[in-house]
């Protein structure tokens, strides 16, 4: 095994703009290298010279060739503006992956509620496909997810096939009217009020900004589901993945090895004065 | 744990048992005092630019094993690129560093060493490094406070040889192999250690401890931590006194955290650099998107004082992380260092 701070190399194989700050990138090891990760897990990204940043995986399985990620560009940002400004067959490092991902057995039999947040439908994208792709292990599906504008909506194709599937109840909303957009608006929270759901079959899958997270437990709550079938992935600064660095930790957890998914429950007992 | 073997030095060989052990790595490092008078732990040369009646250096020895600043990686060439890690052989010996720093090693060993990932550039620096400590035989420093944290005056594990003075003779204990193999090489120079000589230490050691203060405000730290019993006021008074310069963790023995930038040399050559950070800086939590989860001085004094002393870490380091040294007393601009907070939070209960 490599060290655990040396990354390997990767090859940028393709890259689709998903809105006008958002990319998907297509990441392929080289030398036949493979990469193992399930929902949930993150990889350290290296834009050599700029430095390396935390991405969800957007794609998970065993002895993959390579896998995407969906990076949101902060103009000033060292990785993330370095990657957005890169062309395929630009090389790359990549360590990982880490984190503990979604625990999918415990996901086996139940009514799922995704709710994403803006960029936070990044890292629920590869449990939905898993989910998906044995559909009938599953009870009821649904997915909540809000975006600021039309323009903001990640990936769009598949959305549409999410959306034409009658087993997979797929609402979206907008923050504020747009002449563009006939659906919904209103913030996430705002889809909840209409739902039927069965509470104690159901778990919660929430990923989105911090300041979402206050609305959506006090919703979810409401609906009767307990704090710990509320599932988060949970995003700090971060610049080792491997728990060294001390950056991510909240009280006595850290994010990047006990977490980046925690409940709602592990989650009361890490708030901080 | 008891030594492997104890022996007696008579004082006045110690020069000669620091001058063979010059020649045992290829980097000795000892306390040594600079033309200005400031106490660094740096390479020796010779024996005596060593010091070894000193107050407590700002810096600490452990920078021997967590430098302040240094390379993880460099990658050259660009299609594809190729990294490099760095390399090392050269082997180490700390000479002359006290218990405290020996107990902050310890912590920082199990930290970087033990658990699910392992640190490569700790592992590699430390498993070349061997480590000749001196208890104190006298209270070393104003500062200092070993007795609240129970890590001196002399050290019980984590050396590779001890030497305590006791009147004219040095008690030497060898604590591991690589401290046996060390005792070797002054073999010549070593005496039997007996009985006497142990009591002896043990029991000025014991005087020296119950000397030492005793204020009992670390524990109630502890337990109040833990229990999150201080009052948010607390942190706000802590917090308003601190300036954020983040120098109670660079010269904190057991402070161990760091950030990762990437340099560009004039070559080409890109250079991936870690360097020792603090969670008393602002930014050290704060996000890409300007979302910081510890804005304020309040929660990072907490978040600082949790890390050392909150139960949950004891039980996850194996134990507390503050060794006592002082030196955060010696730097902090706003007096609300480790013995300053923990009294403001043993008065509040
Ligand atoms: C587990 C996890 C998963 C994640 N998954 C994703 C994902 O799938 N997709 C995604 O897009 N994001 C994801 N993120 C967030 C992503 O990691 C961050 O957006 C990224 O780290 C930003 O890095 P950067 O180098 O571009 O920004 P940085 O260079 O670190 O800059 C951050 C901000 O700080 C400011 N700044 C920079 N330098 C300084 C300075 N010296 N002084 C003051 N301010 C400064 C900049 O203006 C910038 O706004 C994830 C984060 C975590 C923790
Ligand atoms: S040394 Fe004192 S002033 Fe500086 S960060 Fe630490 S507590 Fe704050
Ligand atoms: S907190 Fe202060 S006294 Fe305690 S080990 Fe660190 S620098 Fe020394
Ligand atoms: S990212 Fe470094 S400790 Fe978690």
């Amino acid at each position: 095994m490599r060290g655990a701070y040396l990354p390997n190399i990767a090859v940028i194989e393709s890259i689709r703009e998903e809105t006008p700050s958002e990319k998907t990138f297509t990441l392929r090891l080289l030398d036949g290298a493979t990469i193992s990760c399930i929902p949930g897990q993150f990889i350290m990204l290296s834009v050599f010279g700029r430095g390396e940043a935390p991405f969800c995986v957007g794609t998970a399985g065993q002895d993959m060739p390579g896998l995407d990620i969906t990076v949101r560009c902060y103009p000033e940002g060292q990785v993330t503006a370095g990657l957005h400004s890169l062309q395929p067959g630009a090389y790359v490092g990549l360590r990982g992956p880490f984190g503990n991902g979604f625990d999918v057995d415990a996901l086996h039999g139940k009514d799922i509620l995704f709710v994403a947040g803006g960029i936070g439908l990044v890292p629920i994208r590869p449990l939905i496909h898993y989910v998906l792709a044995e559909r009938n292990r599953f009870g009821q599906l649904t997915l909540l997810y809000g975006f600021r504008q039309p323009s903001e909506m990640l990936y769009r194709d598949e959305l549409a096939a999410w959306r034409a599937r009658d087993d997979f109840d797929v609402q979206l909303t907008i923050d504020e009217p747009h002449p563009d957009w006939e659906g919904p608006v209103g913030v996430v929270t705002t889809l909840f009020p209409d739902l039927q759901i069965k509470a104690s079959n159901t778990k919660a899958i929430i990923v989105g900004p911090p300041v979402m997270y206050p609305f959506v437990v006090a919703e979810c709550r409401k609906k009767g589901i307990t704090d710990e079938d509320m599932i988060f992935s949970l995003e700090r600064y971060m610049k080792c993945g491997i728990g060294k660095c001390g950056h991510c930790a909240i009280k006595h957890k850290y994010v990047c090895t006990d977490g980046p998914v925690f409940t709602y429950a592990e989650m009361r007992e890490m708030a901080e004065p | 744990m008891p030594p492997l073997a104890t022996y007696s030095l008579p004082a006045d060989k110690l020069e000669e048992v620091a001058d063979r052990l010059l020649t045992c790595a290829d980097r000795v490092i000892g306390p040594v005092r600079t033309p200005p008078g400031d106490l660094f732990f740096d390479v020796v040369r010779s024996v005596n630019e060593i010091e070894l009646q000193y107050g407590n250096s700002l810096l600490p020895p452990t920078t021997a094993l967590f430098p302040m600043a240094e390379e993880i990686f460099s990658v050259v060439g660009g299609t594809p690129p190729v990294i490099r890690a760095p390399r090392s052989d050269a082997s180490c010996l700390l000479f002359g560093i006290r218990p405290c720093d020996v107990a902050a090693i310890q912590r920082l060993d199990h930290f970087f060493l033990d658990g699910e990932f392992k640190d490569d550039l700790y592992a590699a620096r430390r498993s070349r490094t061997a480590i000749v400590a001196v208890a104190c035989s006298q209270k070393a420093d104003a500062r200092c406070f070993c007795s609240c944290c129970d890590t001196g005056p002399f050290a019980k594990t984590g050396y590779d040889l001890q030497l305590s003075l006791v009147d004219d003779t040095y008690l030497v204990e060898v604590g591991t192999e690589q401290g046996r193999r060390l005792a070797q090489r002054l073999s010549d120079l070593l005496g039997v250690a007996d009985d006497d000589l142990i009591l002896e230490r043990e029991r000025r050691a014991q005087e020296l401890f119950t000397e030492l203060e005793q204020k009992g405000n670390m524990p109630s730290a502890i337990r109040r931590i833990t229990g999150e019993a201080v009052s948010q006021a607390v942190w706000e008074r802590i917090g308003g006194r601190c300036m954020g310069c983040g120098g109670c963790s660079f010269v904190c023995p057991v402070c161990s955290c760091f950030y990762v930038i990437d340099q560009t040399l004039p070559d080409g050559t890109v250079q991936r650099i870690r360097a020792q950070d603090s969670c008393r800086l602002a930014g050290y939590t704060r996000e890409a998107s300007g979302h910081n989860p510890r804005a304020l001085p309040s929660q990072r004094a907490a978040r600082y004082s949790y890390h050392k002393l909150s139960y949950r870490y004891i039980e996850r380091e194996g134990t507390q992380g503050c060794v006592g040294c002082g030196r955060c007393v010696t730097v902090c601009l706003g007096g609300v260092h480790m013995p300053a907070v923990t009294e403001m939070i043993r008065r509040e209960a």
